[in-house]
């Protein structure tokens, strides 16, 4: 086990810059997820640390050596591939073992090991198949196996899971971990997917343009994103992002074209003057919905556009100042499309944001 | 009464419409299709494969002659054949020994593809000047190496001159000992840039990750390329093999050019001596046994290439 050390991280291929520079620390045994859209720079990030692209300036660090110079099998690490990349000409257990063979010459050991790593994945019982006669569950868990055999400083996955239908990821996210408690290593998980980044992290690193948006636990980055880019990012459907501007005629608040809502005394202090542009967050979450004419002073009137009943509860889609909005709510509150209603936001869980720059306020 | 007899006139009708109907399947239909568009290759395949073959393994077993009619022979051919001619045994130990070109042929290309499949400056260029041998004509081939290695004017003797090896020029194509290997050479000369192409496209198809994967797994470039590069090549392998022997057996307008067979019969390869059989000596008959044998005798070899291969040579996809 290690902790992984990055500090101004950066890729250059000719003119273009992917990675601008990160600096990133990684805990011994925490489970961290880089997240963000295509070409942000996170699997070229975990390119890096796995020696697979030669670094173009900055240090990465696992335990206590600088490893910017070292070739891929120096760095103790294990990866695990988007399409596997499992050898198509050997078995199961040659897959297995084929990393073990440079490092261990007892062949008992060998044998050992890789029996141990088969009966946590459930492999058992096919070791003498070729990966061509695995479903794509089991040949995503023997490219684990294939990593938990060799017991690395630090496990890497590049999209792991981004090749399995809904149900099949779902499960193999849970062995996924399933596998981080019980071997307790470092884990750099690369992914596309925020519910994959949101239910697997300890830590979540968002990246945007080649730049790390925002590090934090799930909950600090869902709860208080530091920009606007990131709380569109995260959550699904994502926060409600509403152009307003700060009203203080009267007492301070923001308003969308005729409607308003107050401002808590903790959001006034930071909105900043009267007529500045903002932009208002709010999760679908929390929104109460109230009856066609309610006398609560906070409270948005819309018009529902769209109702999308997902069992567990019930999405309606409507437009606020120019923009759609998004309300989640119960599913025994039965709405009807086209139905005027009155929408009362949770005012503790608005997040202010700069118009201009997308960052919180 | 009347009622009864139409209904059962018109249930006839229709069990005969249906009958039809099932008759004339959408897969049958489809079977006609696919013969009538397969046809032309069929029948020529039949007139100047089948045809031929047929009325050769009926030649091989009778006297025949364009002067005289047809006798029942039986195994009289096959008896000379194997028993009393030295010719076809040198011919067909030389025809095995040229098969040994194919692997050569093969290693080296093997050695070539990886070299111009690295990321080497101007490595297209390089595909293309080793590719540049295999379109030309086999003639043409016969006669630039006749010229390369003759005697008094041949590029070889003059460079083993210039630098001092040798004081006497070695006349490769007269010689009994080098003759056979200076045409195994002029013919993994023109065929090695096919050979490339292909074991390129195979290494082509491997994905990267592979050895992505592999280098993080410990294995050095060596073991790369000893562990998965070559057994996945293995299609591509099988079928410069298959293409290589079929060359050993047809190779007769490069010896033809280059030495007739000669000096004696140390390049006679079997499609060589057959060809003289029949048409120097006209002896169609005993031809036509040496053909029949030559035929089954590579049939055979293909089926065991073939199945060492696992049945996918020539294969390029993998399957992940």
């Amino acid at each position: 086990m290690a902790e992984v050390r990055i500090a101004g991280l950066r890729k250059r291929y000719g003119s273009v810059e992917a990675v601008r520079g990160i600096d990133l620390d990684i805990a011994d045994g925490e489970f961290i997820v880089l997240v963000g859209a295509s070409g942000c720079g996170k699997s070229t990030t975990l390119r890096m640390i796995a020696g697979l692209e030669e670094i173009s300036d900055g240090e990465i660090w696992i335990g206590d050596r600088l490893v910017n110079e070292l070739p891929s099998k120096e760095r103790d690490i294990a990866m695990v591939f988007q399409d596997y990349a499992l050898y198509p000409h050997m078995s199961v257990y040659d897959n297995i073992s084929f990393g073990l063979r440079y490092r261990i010459s007892d062949r008992a050991e060998i044998k050992r090991r890789v029996e141990q790593a088969a009966e946590i994945l459930g492999l058992t019982p096919l070791l003498d198949r070729k990966p061509r006669q695995l479903s794509g569950g089991q040949r995503q868990r023997v490219a684990m196996g294939r990593a938990i055999v060799r017991d690395p400083l630090v496990f890497l996955f590049d999209e792991p899971l981004s090749n399995l239908d809904a149900k099949l990821r779902v499960q193999m996210r849970t062995e996924i971990k399933r596998l981080h408690n019980r071997v307790r290593t470092t884990f750099v998980h690369v992914t596309h997917d925020q519910v994959e980044a949101m239910t697997l992290a300890d830590r979540i690193v968002l990246m945007r343009n080649g730049e790390i948006e925002q590090i934090g636990t799930p909950d600090e980055i869902y709860s208080t994103p530091k920009t606007a880019y990131v709380a569109s990012f995260i959550g699904a459907p994502p926060m409600n992002l509403i152009p307003a501007i700060v009203d203080r005629s009267a007492k301070p608040m923001v308003r969308f074209g005729e409607v308003s809502l107050p401002l808590s005394d903790a959001l006034s202090a930071r909105a900043g003057p009267d007529g500045r542009k903002v932009t208002v967050g709010l999760r679908p979450e929390h929104f109460v919905t109230l009856g066609p004419r309610s006398g609560a002073s906070a409270s948005l009137p819309i018009k529902v556009d769209v109702v999308e009943p997902l069992g567990s509860d019930t999405l309606l889609f409507f437009s606020l100042a120019g923009v759609e909005g998004i309300a989640r709510v119960p599913p025994e509150q039965a709405v009807r499309q086209g139905e005027r209603m009155m929408l009362e936001p949770n005012l503790d869980r608005i997040v202010l944001f700069d118009a201009e720059t997308g960052k919180a306020l | 009464m009347a009622i009864a007899a139409q209904g059962t006139s018109a249930g006839r009708t229709a069990g005969r419409a249906g009958g039809a109907r099932s008759w004339w399947t959408l897969r049958r239909r489809r079977a006609l299709f696919l013969f009538v568009l397969l046809a032309p290759s069929l029948i020529i395949f039949l007139l100047y494969r089948l045809i031929p073959l047929g009325w050769n393994i009926v030649l091989s077993f009778e006297h025949w002659s364009l002067a005289k009619p047809a006798r029942f022979a039986g195994l009289y051919h096959y008896e000379e054949m194997f028993l009393y001619d030295d010719v076809f045994w040198e011919a067909l130990r030389n025809t095995l020994y040229f098969m040994l070109s194919a692997v050569a042929g093969i290693v080296l290309a093997i050695g070539l593809a990886v070299l111009v499949n690295a990321r080497i400056r101007g490595r297209n260029v390089y595909r293309t000047i080793i590719f540049m041998s295999y379109p030309l004509m086999v003639v043409a081939v016969g006669i630039i190496w006749r010229w390369i290695y003759d005697e008094k004017t041949g590029l070889i003797n003059y460079a083993l001159r210039s630098v001092g090896l040798i004081d006497q020029p070695i006349a490769f194509l007269e010689s009994f000992s080098t003759a056979l290997l200076a045409i195994m050479v002029a013919a993994v000369w023109q065929i090695i840039g096919l050979y490339m192409i292909i074991i390129i496209t195979g290494m082509k198809s491997i994905p990267g990750h592979l050895y992505e994967a592999a280098s993080i797994d410990g294995a050095n470039r060596w073991q790369q390329f000893y562990r998965i590069t070559l057994p996945l090549l293995r299609p591509s392998i099988f079928l410069c093999l298959m293409i290589g022997i079929i060359m050993s057996f047809t190779s007769f307008d490069l010896v033809f050019v280059m030495t007739n067979g000669g000096p004696g019969h140390a390049t006679e390869l079997l499609i060589t001596y057959i060809y003289k059989t029949a048409f120097n000596v006209s002896k169609l008959d005993y031809a036509a046994a040496l053909t029949v044998f030559t035929f089954f005798m590579f049939l055979i070899l293909a089926l065991v290439i073939n199945r060492f291969s696992g049945g996918e040579a020539g294969q390029v996809e993998i399957s992940e």
